[in-house]
């Protein structure tokens, strides 16, 4: 159950102590198969010489906490995002450091005491989100979830973890455990991280943990629009910068005699466009002729038809009987022209038939020749020749005009070639004078689409910039609020940092939270009168130090004294003079010995730092691992082994002295 | 399918240019006329089917426009023109319509061609007419192919009537009246008979 600070309002929270590790197939700790160690509580030193694979147990036991094996070049963004995109980094990690033939059977076991209860679950370190073993103890009882498959494992270590914290989801707690917690051999520093801050405050200070994803995600997002925005400003800019150009282009191929120009390629210009003129007054023309040729033909046509059967009917119907040759021979020669009789009664029979309008071979009645009618059906015969003789000389006409179009077609579209060869042999040979006369492309259409380039770019950063500033508005909300949480606990919070960190420095120092724009919340140093904003303005170890007493102090502060967490820390003594060794050992003796638990690798050596610790300590509150046994030596770490055993003897008396 | 107008016209015109002459005009005259008078028409760049009636080549490779024989029927039947076993005459009759057919504008524009053919068939014999106008390329060409009926002024053998187009065009100009241009032409083709050459 979480506990209320006394000084504010928000509920401390409890963190995971490491109690028991175990390595099965390790191929890096290759003296044993199994390689386990009972974590006590107060400081865990495991101490080996250089490449012995510390900092890989330190990243191993933070996978078998947390499932993940953070990226080195990562950036931080929020919890969520943190989780999600290391999740699949393990595998490379640990790829070359264990081999193949151990890549099936290689797991990592850790218990950690958190709360009421006793968490002990196993990861491979190829399997993700999933747990090959989980046992929880609580009140004396053990669950097993052995019959459960790994990803529902995996479920409920979370559930259960979260639970017991007090924080809002897991990827809180992994925030936590691998930024806050961990100062490992990636050194990134806590303290000068203002994203990392940040989301520490709202996590340990904030009266609404929940908010914390909400801040981290607005913080997100003013970033994202802030970026677009001033990207579309790059862009908007490169397209002005580009008009102008082609501005400056267009001014500096236009000296003073372009007028004259102007005129002649007007000139020309002008001249295509009239012989265009007549070429498209010749087509019209010439269609409009055809088809008063077609019209005239086709009325011909059906006259032609007309006096053809009318002239057909004149030979018809205008049989005279008398006017046959054999008739005419008989009346005439008095002689039948049939059978040679030349008897007058005979004659004057045929004279009776014709007389009388019958025929006189078959007695048959002929119609009497209508004068009249033919008379008529001549005068229709003429009145349709008449007719055709003037659309004859109608469609003869038209033929006339549709030769000269064709002939005037011919020849505009021969002057409209050489109108349009003018021009461009003209455009050719004063190129860029041609840039300012044709504005309605080339050129012009060019600046047109710059032009409205530039305004859409511009309308898209106000979009961005609108997002901007509404994202802003809540993340500065968000930070107004942990500010003012911090604000009210720094009272009894800067005096644990500067306890620490004094310790270590021997110096004058405080540390106090600013609002920076557009950073945001940020811890700042200062050492006695200086104010140390950034990392570069400390020593590397002051650096280091310093960070780790921030994340100490945080500890003590937030987190509840009776479900502390362990705090990892691998290889700090970097470059420390002696002097600082034992005020660096001093000052993690001090928190060990405080009820709080230090995880810690270092490098056997001479150093002071290990022997301070352990002095501070004893060996109540410090286990020494000489990590020498773990795995093989190179041959010149096996050529100074008796001065390993020298310094480990040296520490391990260190611890009994106390 | 009716008789063109246009062939009682030339029937009339050529019996009546003929004459009463050596008794008439034969049915063969006829017709070798009617086939001149259009070449004529086709050397004056008038297409062969503006004639208004075709012609074909017979066995014995002579022309022969079934328009012609149509239209001579029903004028003997009207009384334009007059027959004996041989020879057809025009009658007053005939005469009359002539005059009166000559004023209509369609077959007053085939005046000139008719009249060419005539003037041409008057300046020679007719036995040397009628063999001269068989030494015409379409003819001729109809009679070294075994006297196969063929339709006239179609075909490849065009192309040799244009030759002999182009040469009258050359040798008389483009101003050149039918009459000339026949008469020339005959005069040619008759020698060429006689030689036995092309």
């Amino acid at each position: 159950m979480a506990e209320t600070s006394s000084a504010t309002s928000f509920e401390r929270i409890a963190l995971p102590r490491v109690a028991y590790v175990r390595l099965q197939d390790f191929t890096l700790f290759s003296a044993d198969r199994i390689v386990e160690a009972d974590v006590p509580g107060g400081v865990f030193c495991l101490a080996g010489a250089n490449g012995l694979g510390k900092s890989t147990f330190l990243t191993a036991v933070n996978y078998a906490m947390t499932g993940i094996v953070p990226r080195p070049t990562l950036k931080f963004d929020s919890p969520a995002e943190y989780l999600k995109k290391n999740l699949s980094y393990a595998d490379d990690y640990f790829t070359g450091r264990i081999s193949e033939a151990d890549r099936e059977t290689c797991e990592i076991c850790v218990a950690m005491e958190i709360g009421g209860a006793m968490l002990t679950l196993t990861r491979s370190p190829f399997e993700v989100e999933s747990l090959r073993d989980l046992s929880i103890e609580r009140g004396g009882s053990i669950e097993s979830f052995g019959d459960e498959d790994g990803e529902t494992r995996e479920r409920l270590f979370r559930e259960a973890l979260v639970a017991e914290s007090g924080l809002v989801s897991f990827d809180q707690f992994v925030f936590l455990q691998l930024l806050v917690l961990t100062f490992d051999e990636r050194r990134h520093l806590l303290s000068w991280d203002s994203k990392v801050v940040e989301q520490a405050l709202y996590l340990l200070f904030g009266d609404d943990r929940e908010q914390a994803e909400n801040a981290a995600k607005a913080r997100r997002l003013y970033e994202q629009q802030d970026s677009l925005a001033r990207n579309t400003q790059y862009q908007v800019t490169r397209l002005r910068s580009q008009l102008e150009d082609l501005r400056r282009v267009v001014e500096e191929n236009s000296p003073d005699d372009d007028v004259d120009l102007v005129a002649q390629f007007q000139g020309h210009e002008a001249v295509r466009d009239e012989v265009d003129e007549r070429v498209k007054r010749s087509e019209e023309l010439l269609s409009d002729e055809q088809l008063r040729l077609n019209d005239d033909v086709a009325a011909q046509v059906e006259l032609r038809s007309e006096y053809e059967a009318t002239f057909a009917n004149i030979m018809k119907g205008t049989h005279d009987i008398s006017k046959h040759p054999i008739v005419r021979a008989a009346m005439d020669d008095r002689r039948c022209e049939i059978c040679g009789s030349t008897n007058t009664e005979s004659v004057a029979s045929i004279s009776h038939s014709v007389s009388e309008s019958a025929c006189p071979l078959c007695g048959a009645q002929l119609s009497a020749v209508d004068a009249a009618a033919e008379a008529k059906t001549y005068e229709r015969l003429e009145q349709i020749d008449a007719q055709l003789e003037a659309l004859n000389e109608s469609a003869s006409s038209h033929a006339d005009a549709i030769r000269r179009y064709k002939d005037e077609l011919e020849s505009a579209t021969s002057d409209l070639d050489l109108a349009e060869q003018a021009l461009s042999d003209f455009m050719v040979a004063h190129e860029g004078h041609v840039l300012s006369l044709t504005a309605e492309d080339g050129i012009g259409r060019i600046a047109q689409h710059l032009e409205s380039a530039i305004q859409k770019g511009l309308e898209q950063k106000e979009v961005h910039k609108k997002k901007r500033d509404a994202a802003k508005k809540h993340w500065a909300e968000a930070q107004r609020d942990v500010a003012a949480s911090y604000t009210a606990a720094e009272d009894d919070f800067i005096p644990l940092f500067q306890d620490l960190a004094e310790s270590f420095l021997g110096l004058d120092l405080s540390i106090a939270l600013e609002e920076r724009k557009p950073a945001g919340l940020q811890f700042v140093v200062s050492v006695g009168s200086s104010t140390r904003r950034s990392a570069n303005d400390v020593s590397e170890s002051q650096r280091y130090f310093i960070d780790i007493a921030l994340r100490m102090a945080l500890c003590q502060y937030v987190v509840r004294p009776d479900s502390p967490g362990t705090l990892l820390i691998d290889t700090p003594e970097g470059s420390l003079d002696i002097a600082y060794e034992v005020r660096a050992g001093d000052m993690l003796g001090r928190f060990g010995t405080g009820g709080r638990n230090i995880l810690i690798t270092a490098n056997i050596n001479t150093s002071q730092l290990l022997l301070e610790v352990a002095r501070t300590c004893g060996d109540d509150r410090m286990r020494l691992v000489r990590m020498t046994e773990w795995t093989e030596l190179s041959d010149v770490q096996r050529a100074s082994e008796d001065l390993f055993d020298s310094a480990y003897g040296a520490i391990e008396q260190a611890l009994g002295s106390r | 399918m009716e008789t063109p107008s246009v062939a009682y016209f030339d029937c009339l015109y050529i019996l009546s240019a003929l004459g009463s002459g050596s008794g008439g005009t034969s049915h063969s005259e006829l017709h070798d006329l009617g086939y001149l008078a259009c070449l004529l028409s086709m050397l004056d760049d008038k297409p062969a089917a503006d004639w208004g009636y075709s012609f074909s080549a017979t066995r014995a490779s002579a022309p022969f426009g079934r328009a012609l024989t149509d239209a001579m029927e029903t004028l003997l039947s009207r009384g334009a023109i007059s027959s004996d076993a041989r020879f057809l005459l025009v009658t007053p009759q005939g005469e009359a319509d002539l005059e009166r057919w000559a004023r209509l504008s369609a077959n007053a524009r085939r005046l000139p061609y008719l009249r060419g053919a005539a003037a041409s068939a008057l300046s020679l014999t007719f036995p040397a007419f009628s063999s001269g106008l068989h030494e015409e390329p379409q003819l001729r060409a109809s009679g070294s192919s075994g006297g196969v009926p063929r339709v006239l002024n179609e075909g490849p053998a065009v192309n040799l009537l244009h030759h002999h187009f182009e040469q009258l065009t050359r040798g008389l100009g483009e101003r050149r009246s039918p009459v000339v241009a026949g008469t020339v032409w005959m005069t040619y083709l008759t020698a060429t008979a006689v030689s036995g050459d092309d």
